[in-house]
């Protein structure tokens, strides 16, 4: 690849303008020669006639000499003139490539004095159009969305309906990662039109979201004619209470149970948060809360509940009392509120007989109750028959002393668990832990969260709930120790764990033994959850299902690992929303559309199929993890990109022969668009590498920083010297005649 | 022999080692046409007497013989052909400039031979004084082949040097020639010009007839030079740079003024003057004016009186 390139090609005609003095010098080359004169006297009686004549000539042409030095000299230096001034009239007609970035992010709408940083960003960026020349390109870039500019290389002739633009604008509820900016920014600039290329940033200078990763792209800038200027909108106060988070607790909620939601409230303010309240809303009621007390800096988790008689999508929202900063005060979530949760027993070594069975103890276990009888719908199935039933709408398998697995069953399992599916797994004498290790371990990458390695015989007592996050097993903790303590074990399955901690995994619970062997351990597989047991579902191994905490702890585990729409319908702002469709549902017309918090009427909604469905956010993609769920090849998505504004967002299509369907989903602000602590204009310009940016503290538009840049009048002095050039040429040329 | 330029081109001559070939070439090539002298003597020889008649010159009447024989006669004389001239030639260091093959001494010394020349073959007595600032050599005028060869021997031995200073010298030449005669001056006159007129007046004075042979090089009437020149004082140390297409027409000017300035004075003092360039032919320069001033005298007439 070359390095050198031009910009204007056909002005390289002008480098033969170069032979020019050389063929002046050719033609015009005198020497200099000695002569005795003899007629002296007249010699120096027409010098002297001469002389006055000249000497103003001469005078002159240094003048023009002189003034031919300044202005190539002014000419390097690329002076820039008031755009409103001289330098409007000087420099109208020069051009270049102008970049505004506004920040659009969450924290814009920090208010202080009555407006908001976004508000006085707006303001300086109505300001700053009126440095752009008709003949400019302007760029216009919200830091939300990068990647699709409002305006690309246009010619602003008419002012006015960029200002109108600029006005409507309204500060999204998303998080500003720097990095995708810059390099979006760095291809706008390599694409622009012409040489001279200004940025100009309009942000509040708040720490979140800069970092050095954007380094190598500055410091490639400092080799290039790109100037930037990064303009602080912002406010130098940074107190703020923040719902950072509300969530339902738990994996299942039941109709007509209580349940449970947990709000996360941050206090960055510098005095205690006491007495304030709350809206606490659920389906639509509205119900005011009292908040306990905070002190400054610290965060708080509040428990909330709520209680729903139907089956379906409801929707809470928990909304604090305004402060500066309102968009994080508010936080919906929606909630899938089961009627009946389906559990499949995959019973490995079945019996006839009462409670032999592998399962039949289990089975007791989530049967007990009235109340949760319709809650629990169980199915026991051998392990042959499971091999042929068809994938249906399980939201927990059990697969209890299953003593072979077919490779498809594997991969249908797999398939099944990352969608959401729940899926616990108990040893047995049938168990083969090689091959448990090598189908479902997979080094780490298969369903099981640990390697099985073999059946150890040892008799003790006693199982010790393991600490830390809320997990499913957080019930037995409610128990009296001695409980656990009467727990006896004859024979375990030992397992390994990998050695480097992985995120997703994590033991229950453990054995009261000399080596504290995990007892119960949890892997989180794509949307669903995993519980590797090591003891038999039935007694043969302990004789813990005839204890009483059996039953409390398989029906919490239970509903712990059953299938829940816990999280993934919620986003965050920003991120395109993905609803995937069953696998083979035809769409029927009207065509999908969606309700947002932001637009009056419907949006269409776009369906992709599998091959493109994670494509099509216009934020920078996240990588995904590998457990996503693969999609079938005739499965359809519904996506919906534009996703900037936090509130709930209704999704509406037809199936052909189910009719319409409907799904809700909850966007919520990023959390981190709470930090608001600043970042000093120093630090600021230490991230970009070798370039050097420019920050200016500007707090209204009346400021000097703020005023419009102006033009640079290069290409009229460029014009003033080569009429100065010929000009001189002329003269000396004519003072130089023969006279 | 008809007129051949060849004989008398600048160039052709300046290949003729000899002066006194050189001038013999110039007067036998272009000049010796001339079916009588073009100088005419003051000194008269009586021839008779004759009666007067009315219209007569009274001045020529003789009393003597009205004393003796109370009748009227007049005086008639045979014109004298030996004409005295003196030929003065500036030898100053000016005259060492020079662009073409002849510089304007060398030019100037043909001229002179070549009158001298000229005068010797009419048995017209010639001599020569050479100058600088004062005079350095002066051979009274004589018509014999010998004077001819020392005017020629003194032309070829002398060396342009020294500055001009021709208005003494002049003063001084006219106190030294007591006899009546013509006197002609070669010389550039880049020299002082109000004494170079006083000192003509002084000549006038005495009674001489003065024809100047003005000597110029082409450069110095064109300055045609088209380089950067340091103009150096040929007769002292003054040193100008210069462009001299800058100031070439003021100087062209102001030169054509100084010729035009001369010229006039002399036409005004009744003082032959003729311009010669170094490039020029000396012979057709010569001729012509010898010609032209033959042309100017009647036949047999003096305009002091019946040749």
């Amino acid at each position: 690849m070359n390095s050198l390139g031009f910009l204007s090609p056909p002005l390289l005609w002008g480098l033969t303008l170069a032979a020019i003095p050389i063929i002046i010098h050719l033609l015009f080359r005198r020497r200099f020669r000695r002569v005795d004169w003899a007629p002296m006297h007249y010699l120096k009686l027409s010098i002297q006639r001469n002389r006055r004549r000249v000497r103003i000539e001469q005078l002159l042409l240094l003048l023009l000499r002189t003034l031919l030095i300044v202005l190539l000299f002014l000419f390097v230096a690329r002076p820039v003139l008031h755009a409103s001034g001289l330098g409007k009239w000087l420099g109208g007609r020069s051009r270049s490539s102008q970049i505004l970035v506004i920040d659009d992010s969450l924290g814009m709408g920090y208010r202080d004095g009555g407006r908001s940083a976004f508000d006085r960003a707006k303001e300086l960026a109505v300001t700053l159009l009126d440095a752009i020349g008709p003949k400019d390109r302007f760029t216009l870039l919200l830091a939300s969305q990068p990647r699709q500019p409002l305006l690309r290389e246009v010619e602003l002739t008419n002012h006015d309906e960029a200002v109108q633009l600029i006005s409507k604008l309204e500060p999204a509820d998303v998080f500003v990662s720097w990095e995708p900016v810059v390099q979006s920014l760095d291809e706008l600039l390599m694409s622009g039109s012409y040489p001279i290329r200004d940025v100009t940033l309009i942000t509040d200078l708040r720490r979140a979201g800069w970092d050095e990763t954007i380094s190598p792209i500055g410091t490639r800038w400092s080799s290039q004619q790109i100037e930037m200027r990064i303009f602080d909108a912002g406010s130098e106060r940074t107190s703020n209470v923040a719902l950072a988070d509300l969530k339902q607790v738990g994996r299942l909620a039941r109709v007509g149970g209580a349940t449970a939601f947990e709000a996360v409230l941050h206090n960055a303010t510098e005095s205690e948060l006491n007495g304030s309240d709350a809206t606490w809303t659920v389906d639509g009621k509205p119900t005011q809360i009292h908040l306990p007390t905070i002190a400054a800096g610290e965060t708080a988790r509040i428990e909330l509940t709520a209680t729903f008689q139907e089956a379906g999508l409801h929707r809470v929202e928990l909304a604090l009392a305004d402060d500066a900063l309102l968009a994080d005060n508010r936080r919906a979530a929606v909630c899938s509120v089961r009627d009946q949760v389906n559990i499949l027993l995959v019973d490995g070594e079945p019996s006839s007989e009462p409670l032999s069975g592998e399962v039949d103890f289990l089975h007791s276990a989530l049967d007990i109750g009235a109340t949760d009888t319709d809650t629990f719908h169980v199915q026991v199935v051998t392990d042959s028959e499971w091999a042929t039933l068809p994938a249906g709408d399980s939201d927990l398998i059990v697969l209890a002393n299953i003593g072979s697995l077919g490779q498809d069953q594997i991969t249908r399992l797999e398939r099944q668990v990352a969608a959401g599916t729940g899926l616990m797994i108990f040893p047995g004498e049938q168990v083969d832990a090689t091959v448990y290790t090598q189908l479902l371990y997979r080094d780490g990458a298969g369903l099981l969260p640990a390697a099985p390695e073999t059946v150890a015989d040892e008799e003790f007592s006693g199982l010790v709930i393991e600490g830390g996050a809320p997990g499913p097993l957080d019930a037995l903790k409610q128990l009296s120790p001695a409980v656990l303590e009467r727990i006896k074990v004859r024979r375990y399955l030992q397992v390994k764990l990998a050695e480097k901690e992985h995120p997703d995994v994590r033991v229950l619970a453990r054995w009261n033994n000399a080596e504290s062997s995990p007892a119960v351990i949890e892997k989180t597989f794509g949307r669903g959850r995993v519980v590797l047991w090591t003891v038999t579902a039935d007694k043969l191994w302990s004789d813990w299902p005839t204890e009483p905490s059996y039953v409390l702890g398989m029906r919490e585990a239970c509903a712990a690992t059953v299938r829940s729409d816990d999280g993934s319908r919620q986003l965050t702002a920003g991120d395109a929303l993905r609803h995937e469709l069953p696998a083979g549902e035809q769409l029927g017309p009207p065509a999908p559309s969606i309700e947002t918090p932001s637009a009056e009427k419907p949006q269409p909604l776009r369906v992709t199929d599998a091959t493109e469905a994670h494509s099509v956010s216009g934020r920078p993609e996240t990588p995904t993890r590998p457990e996503t769920p693969a999609t079938a090849p005739d499965q359809k998505t519904l996506v919906f990109a534009d996703t900037q504004r936090a509130g709930l967002y209704k999704l509406a299509w037809n199936v052909i022969g189910s009719g319409e369907r409907t799904d809700l989903y909850a966007v919520v602000p990023d959390r981190r668009e709470s930090q608001l602590a600043r970042i000093p204009a120093a630090d600021l310009r230490g991230l970009w590498g070798t370039f050097q940016p420019q920050v200016i503290a500007a707090v209204s538009a009346s400021d000097a920083p703020v005023a419009p840049r102006g033009q640079e009048i290069w290409r009229t002095l460029a014009i003033a010297m080569l009429g100065l050039l010929v000009v001189e040429s002329c003269f000396a040329t004519w003072t130089g005649r023969q006279r | 022999m008809a007129n051949s330029p060849k004989y008398s081109d600048p160039e052709v001559l300046a290949r003729i080692a000899g002066l006194g070939l050189r001038a013999r070439r110039v007067v036998e090539g272009t000049i010796s046409g001339l079916h009588r002298s073009p100088f005419h003597g003051f000194n008269v020889e009586f021839a008779e007497y004759r009666e007067y008649s009315p219209g007569d010159d009274l001045r020529r009447l003789d009393w003597r013989v009205f004393g003796r024989t109370d009748r009227y006669y007049i005086k008639q004389f045979e014109e004298e052909s030996n004409l005295r001239c003196t030929i003065v030639l500036d030898a100053s260091a000016s005259m060492r400039y020079g662009s073409g093959p002849l510089n304007k001494f060398d030019y100037a010394a043909t001229v002179v031979a070549s009158l001298a020349t000229l005068l010797v073959g009419q048995q017209d007595p010639v001599g020569l004084a050479l100058f600088d600032n004062q005079r350095r050599k002066l051979l009274p005028p004589a018509a014999t082949q010998a004077q001819l060869v020392r005017i020629v021997e003194e032309l070829e031995n002398a060396k342009p040097d020294r500055e001009t200073q021709l208005g003494p010298v002049l003063q001084t030449l006219g106190e030294q020639l007591t006899k009546r005669g013509l006197v002609i001056i070669v010389s550039d006159l880049l020299t002082e010009l109000d004494s170079f007129y006083d000192g003509l007046s002084r000549l006038q004075y005495r009674g001489h007839e003065i024809l100047i042979v003005h000597v110029l090089d082409r450069d110095e009437l064109d300055l045609p030079f088209d380089d950067l020149v340091l103009f150096k004082d040929i007769e002292g140390t003054e040193e100008l740079f210069g462009e001299p297409w800058v100031f070439r027409n003021a100087y062209r000017a102001a030169m054509q003024e100084f010729v035009d300035g001369v010229r006039s004075t002399c036409g005004g003092r009744a003082i032959d003057y003729l311009l010669m360039r170094t490039d020029e032919e000396i012979g057709n320069a010569l001729s012509h004016y010898l010609h032209a001033r033959e042309r100017m005298q009647p036949f047999g007439q003096h305009k002091h009186g019946k040749l």
